[in-house]
Protein backbone atom coordinates (compact mmCIF):
# COMPACT_ATOMS: atom_id res chain seq x y z
CA UNK A 1 0.00 0.00 0.00
CA UNK A 2 2.65 2.44 1.07
CA UNK A 3 4.62 1.72 -2.07
CA UNK A 4 1.63 2.47 -4.25
CA UNK A 5 0.96 5.76 -2.58
CA UNK A 6 4.56 6.73 -3.05
CA UNK A 7 4.32 5.84 -6.72
CA UNK A 8 1.20 7.90 -7.21
CA UNK A 9 2.89 10.87 -5.65
CA UNK A 10 5.93 10.78 -7.85
CA UNK A 11 4.33 9.76 -11.10
CA UNK A 12 3.41 12.78 -13.20
CA UNK A 13 1.91 11.67 -16.48
CA UNK A 14 3.26 13.38 -19.58
CA UNK A 15 0.60 14.40 -22.08
CA UNK A 16 0.90 15.57 -25.68
CA UNK A 17 -2.12 17.56 -26.87
CA UNK A 18 -2.56 17.93 -30.60
CA UNK A 19 -4.52 21.13 -31.04
CA UNK A 20 -6.48 22.41 -33.96
CA UNK A 21 -5.34 26.00 -34.39
CA UNK A 22 -8.94 27.17 -34.83
CA UNK A 23 -10.23 25.89 -31.51
CA UNK A 24 -8.12 23.74 -29.17
CA UNK A 25 -5.01 25.87 -29.46
CA UNK A 26 -6.93 29.09 -28.84
CA UNK A 27 -8.77 27.52 -25.89
CA UNK A 28 -5.42 26.53 -24.38
CA UNK A 29 -4.09 30.06 -24.88
CA UNK A 30 -7.18 31.36 -23.16
CA UNK A 31 -6.68 29.04 -20.20
CA UNK A 32 -3.09 30.25 -19.91
CA UNK A 33 -4.07 33.91 -20.09
CA UNK A 34 -6.81 33.41 -17.50
CA UNK A 35 -4.21 31.65 -15.31
CA UNK A 36 -6.42 28.59 -14.90
CA UNK A 37 -4.45 25.88 -13.22
CA UNK A 38 -3.91 22.54 -14.91
CA UNK A 39 -1.17 19.90 -14.93
CA UNK A 40 2.14 21.27 -16.12
CA UNK A 41 3.18 18.23 -18.05
CA UNK A 42 1.13 19.00 -21.13
CA UNK A 43 2.84 19.74 -24.41
CA UNK A 44 0.80 21.50 -27.07
CA UNK A 45 1.35 20.76 -30.72
CA UNK A 46 -0.48 23.13 -33.04
CA UNK A 47 -1.85 21.81 -36.32
CA UNK A 48 -3.95 23.51 -39.01
CA UNK A 49 -6.91 21.20 -38.33
CA UNK A 50 -7.60 18.19 -36.16
CA UNK A 51 -7.92 16.43 -39.52
CA UNK A 52 -4.14 16.71 -39.92
CA UNK A 53 -3.57 14.51 -36.86
CA UNK A 54 -1.97 11.42 -38.26
CA UNK A 55 -2.17 8.07 -36.47
CA UNK A 56 1.59 8.23 -36.81
CA UNK A 57 1.76 11.30 -34.57
CA UNK A 58 -0.22 9.66 -31.79
CA UNK A 59 1.94 6.54 -31.87
CA UNK A 60 5.18 8.50 -32.12
CA UNK A 61 4.22 10.60 -29.11
CA UNK A 62 3.47 7.49 -27.05
CA UNK A 63 6.66 5.83 -28.24
CA UNK A 64 8.69 8.89 -27.34
CA UNK A 65 7.72 9.23 -23.74
CA UNK A 66 4.13 10.48 -23.51
CA UNK A 67 1.85 8.61 -21.12
CA UNK A 68 -1.23 9.84 -22.92
CA UNK A 69 -2.17 11.87 -25.96
CA UNK A 70 -5.18 14.00 -26.73
CA UNK A 71 -6.68 15.63 -29.78
CA UNK A 72 -8.58 18.87 -29.39
CA UNK A 73 -10.96 19.49 -32.28
CA UNK A 74 -13.68 21.97 -33.19
CA UNK A 75 -17.29 21.46 -32.15
CA UNK A 76 -19.33 19.04 -34.21
CA UNK A 77 -20.65 20.56 -37.45
CA UNK A 78 -18.32 23.47 -36.85
CA UNK A 79 -15.01 22.37 -38.31
CA UNK A 80 -13.49 25.14 -40.40
CA UNK A 81 -12.79 22.45 -42.97
CA UNK A 82 -16.19 20.83 -42.47
CA UNK A 83 -15.08 17.24 -42.00
CA UNK A 84 -11.65 17.46 -40.38
CA UNK A 85 -12.97 16.74 -36.90
CA UNK A 86 -15.01 13.79 -38.14
CA UNK A 87 -11.98 12.32 -39.89
CA UNK A 88 -9.84 12.87 -36.80
CA UNK A 89 -12.32 11.10 -34.55
CA UNK A 90 -12.45 8.08 -36.85
CA UNK A 91 -8.69 7.94 -37.03
CA UNK A 92 -8.42 8.10 -33.25
CA UNK A 93 -10.86 5.24 -32.90
CA UNK A 94 -8.67 3.22 -35.26
CA UNK A 95 -5.54 4.14 -33.30
CA UNK A 96 -7.17 3.04 -30.04
CA UNK A 97 -7.83 -0.35 -31.60
CA UNK A 98 -4.23 -0.65 -32.72
CA UNK A 99 -3.07 0.17 -29.21
CA UNK A 100 -5.41 -2.38 -27.69
CA UNK A 101 -3.98 -5.07 -29.96
CA UNK A 102 -0.46 -4.37 -28.81
CA UNK A 103 -1.42 -4.25 -25.16
CA UNK A 104 -1.57 -0.54 -24.45
CA UNK A 105 -4.69 0.84 -22.82
CA UNK A 106 -6.76 2.66 -25.46
CA UNK A 107 -7.89 5.17 -22.82
CA UNK A 108 -4.49 6.79 -23.20
CA UNK A 109 -5.85 8.49 -26.29
CA UNK A 110 -8.43 11.19 -25.58
CA UNK A 111 -10.49 13.21 -28.02
CA UNK A 112 -12.68 16.20 -27.38
CA UNK A 113 -14.70 18.81 -29.20
CA UNK A 114 -14.40 22.39 -28.00
CA UNK A 115 -14.58 25.97 -29.21
CA UNK A 116 -11.92 28.69 -29.17
CA UNK A 117 -13.55 30.41 -26.18
CA UNK A 118 -13.65 27.34 -23.94
CA UNK A 119 -10.52 27.62 -21.84
CA UNK A 120 -12.31 25.93 -18.94
CA UNK A 121 -13.16 22.92 -21.11
CA UNK A 122 -9.52 22.61 -22.12
CA UNK A 123 -8.54 22.52 -18.46
CA UNK A 124 -11.29 20.04 -17.64
CA UNK A 125 -10.24 17.69 -20.41
CA UNK A 126 -6.55 17.88 -19.53
CA UNK A 127 -7.30 17.21 -15.86
CA UNK A 128 -9.59 14.36 -16.86
CA UNK A 129 -6.92 12.62 -18.89
CA UNK A 130 -4.27 13.41 -16.27
CA UNK A 131 -6.41 11.77 -13.58
CA UNK A 132 -7.03 8.73 -15.74
CA UNK A 133 -3.33 8.36 -16.57
CA UNK A 134 -2.42 8.69 -12.92
CA UNK A 135 -4.62 5.67 -12.27
CA UNK A 136 -3.30 3.74 -15.26
CA UNK A 137 0.30 4.39 -14.35
CA UNK A 138 3.18 4.97 -16.77
CA UNK A 139 2.74 4.08 -20.41
CA UNK A 140 4.18 0.60 -20.93
CA UNK A 141 4.73 1.33 -24.60
CA UNK A 142 7.45 3.91 -24.21
CA UNK A 143 10.42 2.96 -26.30
CA UNK A 144 12.47 5.86 -25.05
CA UNK A 145 11.95 6.25 -21.33
CA UNK B 1 10.12 16.84 -21.11
CA UNK B 2 12.86 19.27 -21.69
CA UNK B 3 10.80 21.89 -23.43
CA UNK B 4 8.33 22.39 -20.61
CA UNK B 5 7.97 25.85 -19.29
CA UNK B 6 7.11 25.00 -15.73
CA UNK B 7 6.16 28.56 -14.87
CA UNK B 8 3.16 28.78 -17.12
CA UNK B 9 2.43 25.09 -16.94
CA UNK B 10 2.61 24.61 -20.66
CA UNK B 11 5.20 23.66 -23.17
CA UNK B 12 4.25 25.82 -26.04
CA UNK B 13 5.78 23.84 -28.77
CA UNK B 14 3.85 24.74 -31.83
CA UNK B 15 5.52 24.31 -35.17
CA UNK B 16 6.50 27.49 -36.88
CA UNK B 17 5.68 27.11 -40.52
CA UNK B 18 9.16 26.49 -41.71
CA UNK B 19 9.98 29.03 -44.29
CA UNK B 20 10.92 26.54 -46.91
CA UNK B 21 11.00 28.32 -50.20
CA UNK B 22 7.89 27.16 -51.98
CA UNK B 23 7.68 26.88 -55.73
CA UNK B 24 5.18 29.19 -57.34
CA UNK B 25 2.61 27.62 -59.60
CA UNK B 26 1.34 29.11 -62.82
CA UNK B 27 -2.44 29.16 -63.13
CA UNK B 28 -4.56 29.89 -66.14
CA UNK B 29 -8.27 30.39 -65.56
CA UNK B 30 -11.52 31.38 -67.26
CA UNK B 31 -12.83 34.72 -66.08
CA UNK B 32 -16.49 33.92 -66.56
CA UNK B 33 -19.01 33.47 -63.74
CA UNK B 34 -22.06 31.26 -63.91
CA UNK B 35 -24.90 32.76 -61.87
CA UNK B 36 -27.71 30.35 -61.06
CA UNK B 37 -31.04 32.07 -60.44
CA UNK B 38 -32.48 35.12 -62.12
CA UNK B 39 -34.14 36.69 -59.10
CA UNK B 40 -32.93 39.98 -57.72
CA UNK B 41 -29.98 38.26 -55.99
CA UNK B 42 -28.78 36.72 -59.26
CA UNK B 43 -29.27 39.96 -61.19
CA UNK B 44 -27.30 41.98 -58.63
CA UNK B 45 -24.50 39.39 -58.62
CA UNK B 46 -24.27 39.34 -62.41
CA UNK B 47 -23.94 43.12 -62.52
CA UNK B 48 -21.37 43.17 -59.73
CA UNK B 49 -19.24 40.53 -61.45
CA UNK B 50 -19.44 42.31 -64.80
CA UNK B 51 -18.35 45.50 -63.10
CA UNK B 52 -15.17 43.70 -62.09
CA UNK B 53 -14.48 42.70 -65.68
CA UNK B 54 -15.90 39.17 -65.60
CA UNK B 55 -18.04 37.69 -68.30
CA UNK B 56 -21.27 36.35 -66.85
CA UNK B 57 -23.75 33.66 -67.83
CA UNK B 58 -26.94 34.19 -65.85
CA UNK B 59 -29.35 31.27 -65.97
CA UNK B 60 -32.96 31.13 -64.80
CA UNK B 61 -35.25 28.12 -64.67
CA UNK B 62 -38.48 29.94 -65.45
CA UNK B 63 -39.40 32.08 -68.44
CA UNK B 64 -38.51 35.39 -66.97
CA UNK B 65 -36.23 37.13 -64.56
CA UNK B 66 -37.30 38.87 -61.40
CA UNK B 67 -38.23 36.08 -59.02
CA UNK B 68 -40.29 36.89 -55.95
CA UNK B 69 -38.92 40.41 -55.64
CA UNK B 70 -41.28 41.96 -58.17
CA UNK B 71 -44.28 40.30 -56.63
CA UNK B 72 -43.61 40.58 -52.93
CA UNK B 73 -41.04 43.14 -52.15
CA UNK B 74 -43.22 46.24 -52.23
CA UNK B 75 -43.89 46.12 -48.53
CA UNK B 76 -40.69 44.49 -47.46
CA UNK B 77 -38.72 47.17 -49.25
CA UNK B 78 -40.66 50.26 -48.31
CA UNK B 79 -39.16 53.27 -49.99
CA UNK B 80 -38.25 51.51 -53.23
CA UNK B 81 -40.71 50.62 -55.91
CA UNK B 82 -39.56 47.09 -56.68
CA UNK B 83 -41.02 47.00 -60.19
CA UNK B 84 -39.20 50.17 -61.21
CA UNK B 85 -36.07 48.98 -59.50
CA UNK B 86 -36.18 45.69 -61.38
CA UNK B 87 -36.83 47.42 -64.69
CA UNK B 88 -33.78 49.61 -64.26
CA UNK B 89 -31.70 46.54 -63.41
CA UNK B 90 -32.99 44.65 -66.45
CA UNK B 91 -32.00 47.65 -68.56
CA UNK B 92 -28.47 47.47 -67.16
CA UNK B 93 -28.30 43.74 -67.87
CA UNK B 94 -29.34 44.22 -71.47
CA UNK B 95 -26.86 46.99 -72.10
CA UNK B 96 -23.94 45.10 -70.62
CA UNK B 97 -22.03 43.23 -73.33
CA UNK B 98 -20.33 41.02 -70.73
CA UNK B 99 -23.58 39.47 -69.53
CA UNK B 100 -25.47 36.70 -71.27
CA UNK B 101 -28.94 35.87 -69.92
CA UNK B 102 -30.48 32.44 -70.50
CA UNK B 103 -34.01 31.81 -69.29
CA UNK B 104 -35.64 28.37 -69.15
CA UNK B 105 -32.16 27.03 -68.55
CA UNK B 106 -30.82 24.63 -65.97
CA UNK B 107 -27.41 23.42 -64.93
CA UNK B 108 -27.16 19.65 -65.27
CA UNK B 109 -23.45 18.98 -64.87
CA UNK B 110 -20.35 20.65 -63.55
CA UNK B 111 -16.86 19.22 -63.87
CA UNK B 112 -13.43 20.62 -63.06
CA UNK B 113 -12.25 22.89 -60.29
CA UNK B 114 -12.34 26.58 -59.46
CA UNK B 115 -10.92 28.64 -62.29
CA UNK B 116 -11.65 25.91 -64.79
CA UNK B 117 -15.13 24.48 -64.39
CA UNK B 118 -17.08 23.17 -67.37
CA UNK B 119 -20.81 23.62 -66.91
CA UNK B 120 -23.38 21.75 -68.97
CA UNK B 121 -26.57 23.71 -69.42
CA UNK B 122 -29.88 22.52 -70.75
CA UNK B 123 -31.71 25.29 -72.55
CA UNK B 124 -34.92 25.32 -74.57
CA UNK B 125 -32.91 24.50 -77.66
CA UNK B 126 -30.68 21.76 -76.31
CA UNK B 127 -27.48 21.14 -74.38
CA UNK B 128 -24.62 23.52 -74.22
CA UNK B 129 -21.25 23.51 -72.50
CA UNK B 130 -19.75 26.66 -71.01
CA UNK B 131 -16.36 27.14 -69.42
CA UNK B 132 -16.60 29.14 -66.19
CA UNK B 133 -14.18 30.03 -63.43
CA UNK B 134 -16.70 30.38 -60.63
CA UNK B 135 -20.33 29.62 -59.84
CA UNK B 136 -22.79 31.61 -57.75
CA UNK B 137 -25.95 30.11 -56.36
CA UNK B 138 -28.74 32.65 -56.02
CA UNK B 139 -31.81 30.45 -56.01
CA UNK B 140 -33.62 31.98 -53.05
CA UNK B 141 -36.18 30.04 -51.07
CA UNK B 142 -39.68 28.69 -51.18
CA UNK B 143 -42.58 29.09 -48.80
CA UNK B 144 -45.20 26.51 -47.85
CA UNK B 145 -48.42 27.45 -46.12
CA UNK B 146 -49.20 25.02 -43.34
CA UNK B 147 -51.85 26.27 -40.84
CA UNK B 148 -52.21 22.78 -39.37
CA UNK B 149 -48.99 23.34 -37.48
CA UNK B 150 -50.80 26.13 -35.64
CA UNK B 151 -53.88 23.98 -35.12
CA UNK B 152 -55.79 26.01 -37.69
CA UNK B 153 -57.93 24.98 -40.64
CA UNK B 154 -57.66 26.41 -44.16
CA UNK B 155 -60.16 29.24 -43.83
CA UNK B 156 -60.42 32.50 -45.77
CA UNK B 157 -59.49 34.49 -42.69
CA UNK B 158 -56.35 32.43 -42.02
CA UNK B 159 -53.60 34.05 -44.08
CA UNK B 160 -49.95 33.39 -44.70
CA UNK B 161 -47.56 36.33 -44.53
CA UNK B 162 -46.65 36.32 -48.21
CA UNK B 163 -50.28 35.79 -49.20
CA UNK B 164 -51.22 38.89 -47.23
CA UNK B 165 -48.34 40.82 -48.78
CA UNK B 166 -49.54 39.79 -52.23
CA UNK B 167 -53.11 40.86 -51.49
CA UNK B 168 -51.97 44.21 -50.15
CA UNK B 169 -49.89 44.82 -53.26
CA UNK B 170 -52.87 43.98 -55.45
CA UNK B 171 -54.73 46.68 -53.61
CA UNK B 172 -57.25 44.65 -51.61
CA UNK B 173 -58.96 46.77 -48.96
CA UNK B 174 -59.01 45.73 -45.32
CA UNK B 175 -60.70 48.84 -43.96
CA UNK B 176 -61.96 48.35 -40.42
CA UNK B 177 -60.56 44.83 -40.12
CA UNK B 178 -58.44 43.77 -37.18
CA UNK B 179 -55.45 41.47 -37.47
CA UNK B 180 -53.57 39.05 -35.25
CA UNK B 181 -50.11 37.84 -36.22
CA UNK B 182 -48.56 34.79 -34.58
CA UNK B 183 -44.82 34.51 -35.09
CA UNK B 184 -42.04 32.24 -34.12
CA UNK B 185 -43.52 28.81 -33.72
CA UNK B 186 -41.92 27.15 -36.71
CA UNK B 187 -39.85 29.81 -38.41
CA UNK B 188 -37.87 31.21 -35.54
CA UNK B 189 -34.54 30.48 -37.20
CA UNK B 190 -35.34 32.96 -39.93
CA UNK B 191 -35.40 36.75 -39.78
CA UNK B 192 -37.48 37.28 -42.88
CA UNK B 193 -40.91 36.50 -41.32
CA UNK B 194 -40.34 39.04 -38.54
CA UNK B 195 -39.47 41.81 -40.96
CA UNK B 196 -42.31 40.95 -43.26
CA UNK B 197 -44.81 40.84 -40.36
CA UNK B 198 -43.67 44.20 -39.00
CA UNK B 199 -43.90 45.85 -42.41
CA UNK B 200 -47.33 44.39 -43.10
CA UNK B 201 -48.56 45.39 -39.65
CA UNK B 202 -47.36 48.96 -40.09
CA UNK B 203 -48.93 49.15 -43.53
CA UNK B 204 -52.30 47.84 -42.24
CA UNK B 205 -52.26 50.25 -39.36
CA UNK B 206 -51.39 53.29 -41.45
CA UNK B 207 -53.53 52.55 -44.48
CA UNK B 208 -56.66 50.98 -42.98
CA UNK B 209 -56.44 51.91 -39.31
CA UNK B 210 -56.57 48.22 -38.44
CA UNK B 211 -56.10 47.04 -34.90
CA UNK B 212 -53.01 44.83 -34.97
CA UNK B 213 -51.70 42.43 -32.31
CA UNK B 214 -48.49 40.51 -32.75
CA UNK B 215 -47.83 37.41 -30.67
CA UNK B 216 -44.23 36.30 -30.63
CA UNK B 217 -41.85 34.02 -28.77
CA UNK B 218 -38.73 36.03 -29.62
CA UNK B 219 -38.64 39.15 -31.74
CA UNK B 220 -35.79 38.71 -34.17
CA UNK B 221 -34.87 42.01 -35.71
CA UNK B 222 -31.11 41.72 -36.09
CA UNK B 223 -29.99 43.73 -39.11
CA UNK B 224 -29.57 47.27 -40.33
CA UNK B 225 -32.60 49.43 -39.53
CA UNK B 226 -34.74 46.52 -38.42
CA UNK B 227 -34.84 47.41 -34.77
CA UNK B 228 -36.09 50.85 -35.76
CA UNK B 229 -38.89 49.11 -37.60
CA UNK B 230 -39.93 47.42 -34.38
CA UNK B 231 -39.83 50.77 -32.57
CA UNK B 232 -41.96 52.34 -35.29
CA UNK B 233 -44.55 49.57 -34.97
CA UNK B 234 -44.75 50.06 -31.20
CA UNK B 235 -45.11 53.82 -31.54
CA UNK B 236 -47.97 53.35 -33.96
CA UNK B 237 -49.87 51.43 -31.29
CA UNK B 238 -49.41 47.90 -32.57
CA UNK B 239 -49.74 45.53 -29.62
CA UNK B 240 -46.96 43.08 -28.93
CA UNK B 241 -47.53 40.05 -26.71
CA UNK B 242 -44.74 37.76 -25.70
CA UNK B 243 -46.05 34.25 -25.47
CA UNK B 244 -44.80 31.01 -24.07
CA UNK B 245 -46.23 27.65 -25.05
CA UNK B 246 -49.91 27.92 -24.34
CA UNK B 247 -51.57 29.88 -27.03
CA UNK B 248 -55.11 28.80 -27.94
CA UNK B 249 -56.38 29.79 -31.35
CA UNK B 250 -60.09 29.48 -32.16
CA UNK B 251 -61.96 30.25 -35.38
CA UNK B 252 -65.63 31.07 -34.95
CA UNK B 253 -68.16 33.15 -36.95
CA UNK B 254 -65.47 34.64 -39.14
CA UNK B 255 -63.59 35.72 -36.08
CA UNK B 256 -60.37 34.59 -34.55
CA UNK B 257 -59.99 34.39 -30.79
CA UNK B 258 -56.58 34.07 -29.23
CA UNK B 259 -56.47 33.05 -25.57
CA UNK B 260 -53.15 33.30 -23.81
CA UNK B 261 -51.34 33.78 -20.55
CA UNK B 262 -49.01 36.71 -20.53
CA UNK B 263 -45.69 35.91 -18.85
CA UNK B 264 -45.20 39.57 -17.83
CA UNK B 265 -48.64 40.80 -16.73
CA UNK B 266 -49.39 37.32 -15.45
CA UNK B 267 -47.34 37.93 -12.30
CA UNK B 268 -49.54 40.80 -11.20
CA UNK B 269 -52.85 39.98 -12.84
CA UNK B 270 -52.93 36.24 -13.36
CA UNK B 271 -55.43 34.53 -15.62
CA UNK B 272 -56.20 34.16 -19.27
CA UNK B 273 -56.44 37.02 -21.70
CA UNK B 274 -58.25 37.09 -25.00
CA UNK B 275 -57.75 39.01 -28.22
CA UNK B 276 -60.41 38.88 -30.93
CA UNK B 277 -59.72 39.85 -34.53
CA UNK B 278 -61.01 39.35 -38.08
CA UNK B 279 -57.90 37.80 -39.57
CA UNK B 280 -55.09 35.68 -38.30
CA UNK B 281 -51.76 35.80 -40.09
CA UNK B 282 -49.11 33.12 -39.66
CA UNK B 283 -45.74 32.80 -41.37
CA UNK B 284 -45.40 30.28 -44.15
CA UNK B 285 -42.76 27.62 -43.62
CA UNK B 286 -39.48 28.48 -45.28
CA UNK B 287 -37.99 25.63 -47.27
CA UNK B 288 -35.29 25.29 -49.91
CA UNK B 289 -36.33 25.49 -53.55
CA UNK B 290 -37.55 22.14 -54.82
CA UNK B 291 -34.63 21.27 -57.09
CA UNK B 292 -32.02 22.01 -54.45
CA UNK B 293 -31.05 18.36 -54.01
CA UNK B 294 -30.20 17.94 -57.70
CA UNK B 295 -28.37 21.23 -57.80
CA UNK B 296 -26.27 20.28 -54.80
CA UNK B 297 -25.44 16.94 -56.38
CA UNK B 298 -24.35 18.59 -59.61
CA UNK B 299 -22.22 21.14 -57.75
CA UNK B 300 -20.85 18.55 -55.29
CA UNK B 301 -21.26 20.93 -52.38
CA UNK B 302 -22.36 19.98 -48.91
CA UNK B 303 -25.62 21.19 -47.43
CA UNK B 304 -25.77 22.42 -43.87
CA UNK B 305 -27.37 20.28 -41.19
CA UNK B 306 -30.90 21.47 -41.93
CA UNK B 307 -30.52 20.94 -45.69
CA UNK B 308 -30.29 24.60 -46.45
CA UNK B 309 -27.70 26.04 -48.70
CA UNK B 310 -24.74 28.03 -47.41
CA UNK B 311 -22.51 27.08 -44.53
CA UNK B 312 -23.90 27.38 -41.03
CA UNK B 313 -20.53 27.31 -39.33
CA UNK B 314 -18.73 29.87 -37.16
CA UNK B 315 -15.56 29.56 -39.24
CA UNK B 316 -17.14 29.89 -42.67
CA UNK B 317 -19.38 32.71 -43.85
CA UNK B 318 -22.80 31.85 -45.28
CA UNK B 319 -21.66 33.10 -48.68
CA UNK B 320 -19.22 30.20 -48.91
CA UNK B 321 -19.83 26.55 -49.66
CA UNK B 322 -17.72 23.48 -49.05
CA UNK B 323 -15.92 24.14 -52.34
CA UNK B 324 -13.75 27.00 -53.51
CA UNK B 325 -15.22 28.87 -56.44
CA UNK B 326 -18.84 28.10 -55.57
CA UNK B 327 -20.65 30.79 -53.63
CA UNK B 328 -24.10 31.60 -52.29
CA UNK B 329 -25.77 34.99 -52.51
CA UNK B 330 -28.64 35.58 -50.10
CA UNK B 331 -28.70 32.26 -48.28
CA UNK B 332 -31.93 31.02 -46.83
CA UNK B 333 -31.27 32.36 -43.32
CA UNK B 334 -30.50 35.85 -44.57
CA UNK B 335 -32.95 38.70 -44.18
CA UNK B 336 -33.51 38.78 -47.95
CA UNK B 337 -33.78 42.56 -47.75
CA UNK B 338 -32.49 44.36 -50.81
CA UNK B 339 -29.69 45.97 -48.80
CA UNK B 340 -28.49 42.58 -47.64
CA UNK B 341 -28.71 41.05 -51.10
CA UNK B 342 -26.62 43.88 -52.53
CA UNK B 343 -24.03 43.40 -49.80
CA UNK B 344 -23.81 39.68 -50.46
CA UNK B 345 -23.54 40.19 -54.21
CA UNK B 346 -20.71 42.65 -53.72
CA UNK B 347 -18.91 40.39 -51.27
CA UNK B 348 -19.13 37.38 -53.56
CA UNK B 349 -18.08 39.32 -56.67
CA UNK B 350 -15.11 40.69 -54.70
CA UNK B 351 -14.22 37.18 -53.54
CA UNK B 352 -14.27 35.90 -57.12
CA UNK B 353 -12.17 38.83 -58.33
CA UNK B 354 -9.60 38.06 -55.63
CA UNK B 355 -9.59 34.37 -56.48
CA UNK B 356 -9.30 34.83 -60.24
CA UNK B 357 -7.39 38.12 -60.60
CA UNK B 358 -6.33 37.58 -64.21
CA UNK B 359 -6.45 34.98 -66.95
CA UNK B 360 -2.94 33.91 -66.03
CA UNK B 361 -1.23 34.47 -62.70
CA UNK B 362 0.99 32.61 -60.28
CA UNK B 363 0.22 31.45 -56.74
CA UNK B 364 2.30 30.18 -53.86
CA UNK B 365 2.31 26.39 -53.95
CA UNK B 366 1.91 25.92 -50.21
CA UNK B 367 -0.78 23.25 -50.55
CA UNK B 368 0.09 19.61 -49.80
CA UNK B 369 2.35 18.00 -52.40
CA UNK B 370 2.27 14.43 -53.69
CA UNK B 371 5.37 12.36 -54.23
CA UNK B 372 4.29 10.61 -57.41
CA UNK B 373 6.73 7.76 -56.84
CA UNK B 374 4.75 6.81 -53.73
CA UNK B 375 1.24 7.48 -55.09
CA UNK B 376 -0.66 4.36 -56.12
CA UNK B 377 -3.71 6.32 -57.28
CA UNK B 378 -5.88 4.67 -54.65
CA UNK B 379 -8.20 7.70 -54.60
CA UNK B 380 -8.33 7.81 -50.79
CA UNK B 381 -7.36 11.46 -50.73
CA UNK B 382 -9.65 12.23 -53.65
CA UNK B 383 -12.62 10.81 -51.76
CA UNK B 384 -11.92 12.23 -48.33
CA UNK B 385 -11.03 15.80 -49.25
CA UNK B 386 -13.86 17.82 -47.68
CA UNK B 387 -13.50 20.46 -50.36
CA UNK B 388 -13.28 18.27 -53.44
CA UNK B 389 -10.00 19.98 -54.25
CA UNK B 390 -8.07 16.99 -55.55
CA UNK B 391 -7.65 16.01 -59.18
CA UNK B 392 -5.99 12.94 -60.63
CA UNK B 393 -3.55 13.92 -63.34
CA UNK B 394 -2.16 11.64 -66.03
CA UNK B 395 1.25 12.24 -67.52
CA UNK B 396 3.39 9.21 -68.18
CA UNK B 397 6.47 11.37 -68.71
CA UNK B 398 6.15 13.33 -65.51
CA UNK B 399 4.92 10.71 -63.06
CA UNK B 400 7.47 8.02 -62.49
CA UNK B 401 5.12 5.33 -61.23
CA UNK B 402 3.35 2.32 -62.66
CA UNK B 403 0.27 4.32 -63.52
CA UNK B 404 1.80 7.40 -65.07
CA UNK B 405 -0.69 9.26 -62.85
CA UNK B 406 -0.82 10.97 -59.50
CA UNK B 407 -3.15 12.87 -57.25
CA UNK B 408 -2.73 16.62 -57.14
CA UNK B 409 -4.05 19.15 -54.65
CA UNK B 410 -5.16 22.09 -56.71
CA UNK B 411 -3.69 25.27 -55.21
CA UNK B 412 -6.83 27.33 -55.89
CA UNK B 413 -9.30 24.72 -54.64
CA UNK B 414 -7.39 23.44 -51.60
CA UNK B 415 -8.07 25.03 -48.21
CA UNK B 416 -5.00 23.48 -46.58
CA UNK B 417 -6.62 21.43 -43.85
CA UNK B 418 -4.29 18.46 -44.05
CA UNK B 419 -6.98 15.78 -44.08
CA UNK B 420 -5.63 14.17 -47.27
CA UNK B 421 -2.12 14.19 -45.83
CA UNK B 422 -3.17 12.25 -42.76
CA UNK B 423 -5.35 9.80 -44.72
CA UNK B 424 -2.97 8.79 -47.54
CA UNK B 425 -2.16 5.14 -46.85
CA UNK B 426 1.07 5.41 -48.82
CA UNK B 427 2.28 8.51 -46.96
CA UNK B 428 2.73 10.02 -50.40
CA UNK B 429 1.47 13.47 -49.41
CA UNK B 430 3.42 16.06 -47.45
CA UNK B 431 2.18 19.42 -46.23
CA UNK B 432 4.59 22.37 -46.23
CA UNK B 433 5.15 23.59 -42.69
CA UNK B 434 3.63 20.43 -41.25
CA UNK B 435 5.71 17.68 -42.84
CA UNK B 436 5.55 14.33 -41.07
CA UNK B 437 9.28 14.59 -40.39
CA UNK B 438 8.90 18.01 -38.80
CA UNK B 439 6.13 16.92 -36.44
CA UNK B 440 7.86 13.67 -35.57
CA UNK B 441 11.09 15.56 -34.84
CA UNK B 442 9.18 17.63 -32.32
CA UNK B 443 7.70 14.51 -30.76
CA UNK B 444 11.10 12.90 -30.54
CA UNK B 445 12.33 15.93 -28.63
CA UNK B 446 9.89 15.09 -25.87
CA UNK B 447 12.25 12.98 -23.84
CA UNK B 448 14.23 15.12 -21.47
S1 LIG C 1 -4.25 8.76 -51.01
FE1 LIG C 1 -2.06 8.85 -51.46
S2 LIG C 1 -1.66 7.07 -52.73
FE2 LIG C 1 -3.87 7.35 -52.74
S3 LIG C 1 -4.26 8.61 -54.54
FE3 LIG C 1 -4.00 10.03 -52.83
S4 LIG C 1 -1.81 10.56 -52.87
FE4 LIG C 1 -2.06 8.73 -54.13
S1 LIG D 1 -5.38 19.82 -47.60
FE1 LIG D 1 -7.58 19.55 -47.25
S2 LIG D 1 -8.55 20.84 -48.80
FE2 LIG D 1 -6.44 20.58 -49.44
S3 LIG D 1 -6.51 18.83 -50.81
FE3 LIG D 1 -6.01 18.04 -48.79
S4 LIG D 1 -7.96 17.45 -47.91
FE4 LIG D 1 -8.41 18.78 -49.65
Amino acid sequence: MAGQVARLETFQPEIVAFCCENSGYLAAQMAIEAKLSYPQTVTLVKLPCSGRVDALFLLKALENGADGVMVLACQKENCKFLKGNVRAEQRIEATRKTLQRIGIQPERVAFCHLAANMGHKFVEEVRGLYGKLTELGPNPGKVRK
Amino acid sequence: MSKNNKNSGVANLHLESSLESLPREEMSVTRRVLVIGGGIAGVETALQCAERGFQVTLIERSEKLGGAFGKLAALVEAGENPKDYLQSKFGQLEKNPLIEVLTQTQLVDLTGLVGNFTATLVTGTGKRKVKVGAVTIAVGLQTVFCPVKYGLAMEPNVLGLTKLTGELIEGKSFTGKDFTFVLGKTTENFVLPFISALKNAIYLKEKFGSGVSIFYTNMKVGGDGLEALYGQARNLGINFFKISENLELKLQNNQVTVSFQDPFIGNKLPGKYQVVSDYIVIPEEIVPVENIAELVEVLKVKLDAADFLGENNVHVGPQFTSREGIYVVDDIYATSCLAHIKQDAELVAGEIAGKLPAEAFSVEGDQPQVDAAKCVVCLTCFRCCPHKAIEILHDAEKYNNLYGSAARMNPLACRRCGVCVAECPGKAIQMPGYQDAQVVAVLEGLVG
